[in-house]
């Protein structure tokens, strides 16, 4: 992240926090718990990004590993909601979901906590336990978004040709589930970057070029899922209808 | 009468078919998975859906005669009868991501 790819990050976070605003405008208009659980986390998750890629932008001096910390912090804050959202859309009735969230969150809360109070305040010591013990928190968790978003989408795929279900929401739960794939590599990506940084304090273009591009395309599929434009709408619903005629002959 | 949405179409199988018990509830079981829905929080309008487009062909290959028949009288009979509580299926999932798409 010292070379350009912050920049990307940067901007990653800028689209999770427009998507996810206009998320909450849409909660505060319907007054929906979904809404506002998708909304609070988008932009929770953005802004962390933000903390993340300000002490890379320029000299902070001091204020590097505090800056880090609180995006370390309101990252792991964030994932809370995107847990509570999806057992809220896909498990509300199945008591291991709530175990599950639970467990996830007490591995993010053990990993900051004790990391930090060893000193190692920005998470980038890899070769401590519990560094291992936060990864599992915020790596299981889109883990759990994808297969959700997958097992959704594969299902509506069916109701969509019995007209059970719309084009467009059969494809948000595609696009949902792609986030939840691409937060998953940016989970696998920072662990030999975060390797490497612990031995040379300094990350290499490679994986950081990686990163970045995982990390916008996760942003961007927000974007496409919750604030499509009037063209891929068309699209999609074009192409599926499409899909459905070629079956149905 | 309050009833569970599945065990009553399943029932209905059962008594207008050769099909034993578990049998009916099986096939009832593939239609819905071929169909992209869960026994849970099944909707009067998507079981209609599979009645008619579904399970008539899954009848079909278990042996039953008059498969389109059973189904629309199954179908029918659903206008009697009133639904016990539900739990959330995939109608309300796709509810929510309807509305997270501002429509």
């Amino acid at each position: 992240m010292q070379n350009s790819s912050f920049i990307v990050e940067a901007i990653a976070g800028v689209i999770l926090v427009a998507v996810g605003v206009r998320v909450l405008k849409l909660a505060s208009r319907t007054g929906g718990k979904h809404e506002r659980l998708l909304g609070i986390y988008l932009t929770l998750a953005g802004i962390s990004y933000g903390f993340y890629t300000i002490p890379l932008m320029g000299d902070v001096g001091s204020l590097f590993t505090p800056l880090t910390f609180v995006g370390r912090v309101v990252y792991a804050i964030s994932i809370y909601f995107m847990l509570e959202f999806t057992r809220s859309v896909f498990r509300s009735s199945e008591a291991w979901a709530g175990w599950l969230i639970g467990a996830l969150m007490l591995c993010l809360a053990l990993g900051v906590g004790i990391s930090s109070s060893q000193g190692n305040w920005d998470g980038y010591l890899v070769t401590s336990p519990w560094f291992w013990c936060e990864w599992f928190g915020y790596t299981l968790a889109p883990l759990w978004v994808a297969v959700e978003g997958i097992i959704a989408f594969r299902n509506a795929r069916k109701r969509v040709r019995l007209d059970l279900c719309d084009p467009l929401v059969a494809n948000r739960y595609l696009l949902w589930g792609l986030f939840g794939i691409l937060q998953v590599f940016t989970s696998l990506v920072i662990v030999p970057m975060y390797a490497d940084y612990e031995a040379n304090q300094y990350f290499k273009l490679g994986p950081d070029v990686v990163l970045g591009i995982f990390e916008i395309l996760a942003a961007l599929t927000t974007w496409l899922a919750f604030f499509a434009p009037k063209f891929y709408c068309n699209w999609i619903a074009e192409g599926l209808s499409s899909a459905n005629t070629e079956k149905g002959r | 009468m309050s009833v569970d949405l599945f065990d009553f179409a399943a029932e209905r199988l059962e008594q207008h078919t050769s099909l034993d018990r578990l049998a009916a509830r099986g096939t009832l079981r593939l239609a819905l998975k071929a169909s992209g829905l869960s026994p849970n929080g099944l909707r009067v309008d998507q079981l209609r859906v599979v009645l008619e487009r579904v399970l008539p062909d899954e009848l079909e290959k278990c042996g039953v005669e008059g498969a389109r028949g059973v189904c629309a009288g199954v179908s029918a009979a659903l206008a009697n009868i009133s639904i016990s509580d539900q739990k959330p299926g995939s109608a309300d999932a796709d509810e929510i991501f309807r509305r997270l798409g501002g429509s």
